[in-house]
């Protein structure tokens, strides 16, 4: 049954037309993905959808009747629910009183009723299969539950569309396989779901039908069934590409680096070595100890005993700044805290890190500085109105490109990547693959750390996987499979 | 599309923009359009000058605050430490004593040292920057107390009290001192990689840190500039009132700060000019001497100067 269309949806901001006479059409009892590139015009539509923004032209029908939703409430109240990609949650209430935020139980004399709150949220709970102790602090909980009580507050709301917007890109494995069997459950019960995101293999595995937008326009929806990834692919970029995953012969070279029992907070005696023009994968689950490992090596996180060797020189690595002078460059999985500054410019940004090299001794050399950001710009393909541009208010892949090219500036000798693709989109990638490929080519080693595995599998020449902050297991390329480094990044 | 007609949306932006760029400046201008009108002693070389030299003291410090608050910092002690570089400026100038290059340095010395001991609280001991100079507010304000006794320090030699009152070629000394220090650091903060570094703390210390920048010293010397400014402006201050009194100064820093914010600084850091700050400071001071000049009570005067503070702060959101 349908529940929800939109028939010709545009909308312009500063006569820019974000938005072309975009459909869907959405039944009940099927999961709908909506894919394409980063400003591609999904959250833009989906806002259209929420009532957040009005349209400039065309219509939204829910169970076949028009209507005209002036926010987000009014679209909660036919039914529609968006869980968002940044949480909107209340940290310090409890998991009960974020349910029912709003709405809560009142008691004869005013008051919340706190009992009744806690046993109607374990209510929701139960009828979903989430075990989440209703009377904890929403602050206290993962992401990956946090989310799943925005979802418990929307069933709530007796939603029948779910609009779920990236949402497995903060949460751990585990927790993905909990939402998935929310997701059927739901479809069981007949709701619709609207599911944005970037990862191929969820969508393949969840989707019933995918409607595609590439640069606001409606590209078309295709049923699963007989659907093929290389045609997708090429419905979300406008081209074919041959192979999203393409691995180029290395030539292992000396060992860069080696690290003997090296323990930090998070990681427990890891022992490691890298090549020149290698790609060293590290798999593992979220909180497996892989981000710390990248920040021990790069002087973010301290060393609390082991041995680092560069070149086979050991070396004390303390601080970032001290990692940047011997060659080592990390690019950290969180750009927004670690990697940028957002009110900087594009330019600033990229010429940060290696301001001293680029500068006449204390006094900036503008001049230069804008000829390296343009450069840079170029070689990177970092689409922005101007180098003056806030780095902010660029798109996710081409912040991540202004960071790849401020580290590289540096001169790296290793390169540490922490989940470099990371909710951005196909394209940009697609030409952080051939970055990293153009670095081993150049004799540079690559330490690769992914959640997304067929992504690690493609571009790793040796595989370690991490749990508990150890080293479980290690892999040649040739032997490495998904299913045997989720076992051993699940348990022995 | 009929592209005739306006688009609604885009002169919008336009508007925003340039409220955004030029708000405080149009502000500044118009007040000054009004003023000149009101008052026929306002737009005369003479009162230029008077107001100039009163804005000077504040203009020092708020230029000082400045560089901290870009850095992502806020400093509450500058009113204490014009009054104690004030007096120990003041114990080093009596006449046949010390040469006047003594009095000055010791003086900027006490500065650059509080502003030391300001900046390592907040990097090494990690304490909120608002208490470490809430409590070194106290803390010089009591040195002031200490080191004078508890009396104005007076008796000062001639060439000392010729830096606050003296002037060359009609333009007063501090004024001159003022405007060497606008130029100095918008130096400082636009060419030098201090300045940028100053800028990419404040904007986000961790992505900073991470870039190999040395945040820990960034910040100390933005605290070390920023007293080190104000123990100038305590020797003008001492200067120009030929007295070394402990308790000069109070509440500086608010209007220091006030000027900052005016000027479109933003007080969570990384955003900010010293142009900005000095049209902030030229504000303040235009107002006060308007309605001086209109004998408009002081009290009306903190009122006003307080709803232009809220003003520009709501302008600032508007971006």
């Amino acid at each position: 049954m349908e529940l929800l269309r939109a028939e010709n949806i545009s909308k312009s901001f500063a006569g820019v037309r974000v938005l072309d006479k975009v459909h869907m059409k959405v039944d009940g009892g099927r999961v709908h993905a909506l894919i394409g590139e980063n400003g591609a015009g999904k959250s833009t539509f989906m806002n259209i959808l929420m009532g957040m923004y009005p349209a400039d032209e065309g219509t939204v029908f829910v169970r076949g009747r028009p209507v005209h939703f002036a926010g987000a409430r009014d679209a909660m109240q036919y039914g529609l629910s968006m869980i968002h990609q940044e949480l909107l949650v209340f940290p310090e209430l409890t998991v009960a009183e974020n349910i029912f935020m709003g709405r809560q139980p009142l008691s004869r004399f005013g008051w919340i009723d706190t009992r009744t709150l806690q046993r109607k949220a374990r209510e929701l709970m139960e009828q979903l299969g989430v075990d989440i102790p209703v009377a904890k602090k929403m602050k206290e909980l993962t992401i990956g539950s946090m989310q799943m009580v925005e979802i418990v507050k929307a069933v709530s709301n007796q939603a029948s569309v779910f609009i779920m917007d990236e949402p497995t890109s903060a949460i751990t494995q585990k927790e993905a396989e909990i939402l998935f069997r929310i997701i059927a459950l739901l479809k069981g019960q007949g709701k619709a779901i609207i599911y944005i995101s970037h990862k191929m293999d969820e969508l393949f595995r969840l989707a019933d039908e995918v409607t595609v937008l590439r640069d606001g326009k409606y590209i078309g929806t295709r049923s699963r069934a007989g659907l093929e990834m290389g045609e997708l692919i090429s419905m979300i970029v406008g081209r074919d590409l041959d192979k999203l995953y393409q691995k180029q012969k290395t030539f292992p070279g000396p060992v860069l680096l080696e690290a003997r029992n090296l323990c930090s907070e998070g990681v427990r005696n890891v022992s490691l070595e890298v090549r020149r023009g290698e790609v060293l994968g590290i798999a593992g689950l979220m909180g497996a100890g892989r981000t710390s490992l990248a920040h021990a090596l790069a002087g973010m996180e301290k060393i609390t005993s082991g041995e680092i060797r560069l070149n086979g020189q050991t070396v004390s690595i303390n601080s970032p700044r001290a990692a940047k002078n011997k060659g080592i460059g990390l690019v950290t999985e969180d750009r927004k805290q670690w990697g940028l500054i957002p009110d900087a410019s594009v330019k600033q940004n990229i010429v940060l890190r290696s301001l001293k090299k680029h500068s006449r001794g204390i006094l900036l050399d503008q001049r230069r500085e804008k000829a390296v950001a343009d450069r840079e710009m170029e070689r990177f393909r970092i689409r922005a109105a101007s180098r003056n541009q806030a780095v902010g208010s660029l798109s996710g892949g081409n912040q991540q490109k202004v960071v790849l090219s401020g580290m590289q500036l540096t001169e790296p000798e290793l390169i540490i990547l922490d989940e470099p693709t990371r909710g951005i989109d196909i394209g940009a990638k697609q030409e952080i693959y051939q970055y990293i490929a153009s670095l081993t080519t150049r004799g540079k080693a690559v330490i690769l750390i992914s959640s997304e595995l067929p992504e690690l599998l493609a571009l790793s020449d040796r595989i370690l996987v991490m749990r508990e902050g150890r080293v479980k297991a290690e892999m040649e390329r040739d032997k490495a499979s998904q299913e045997l480094i989720m076992q051993h990044a699940m348990a022995e | 599309m009929n592209m005739n007609e306006p688009l609604p949306l885009v002169s919008k932006l336009a508007k925003r923009n340039y409220l955004r760029k030029y708000g405080m400046l149009t502000a500044f201008l118009l007040i000054c359009l009004v003023l000149s009108l009101l008052t026929p002693g306002f737009f005369s070389i003479q009162n230029t000058t008077i107001i100039l030299r009163q804005v000077s003291i504040n203009g020092i410090l708020a230029i000082g605050v400045t560089f901290v608050i870009i850095s992502g910092g806020i400093d509450l002690s500058l009113g204490s430490v014009v009054a104690f570089t004030g007096v120990v400026a003041a114990l080093f100038a009596h006449p046949g004593e010390y040469p006047l290059i003594i009095a000055l340095g010791m003086a900027i010395l006490a500065g650059l040292a509080i502003g030391g001991v300001n900046g390592l609280a907040v990097t090494r001991g990690k304490v909120a920057p608002f208490i470490v100079t809430l409590g070194m507010m106290t803390i010089a304000r009591g040195l002031a107390l200490l080191a004078s006794d508890g009396r104005p320090v007076t008796g000062l030699s001639d060439s000392f009290n010729y830096i606050g009152g003296g002037s060359v070629l009609g333009v007063p000394i501090p004024v001159l001192i003022f405007g060497a220090i606008i130029l100095l650091s918008s130096f400082i903060l636009n060419k030098t990689r201090l300045g940028r570094y100053l800028y990419a703390v404040g904007g986000n210390e961790k992505a900073a840190y991470a870039s190999g920048i040395r945040v820990n010293s960034v910040k100390v010397l933005s605290y070390m500039i920023c007293s080190g400014l104000a123990a100038i402006a305590g020797i003008v201050l001492a200067s120009r009132i030929t007295t070394g009194q402990p308790n000069a100064g109070l509440a500086y820093e608010l209007d220091a700060i006030a000027a900052v914010v005016i000027g479109g600084t933003s007080l969570s850091g990384g955003i900010g000019s010293i142009g900005g700050t000095v049209l902030g400071v030229l504000l303040i001071g235009v107002i006060n001497n308007g309605l001086d000049l209109l004998n408009v009570s002081s009290y009306y005067q903190q009122i006003i100067k307080g709803a232009i503070i809220i003003a520009a702060a709501l302008i600032d959101r508007k971006k």
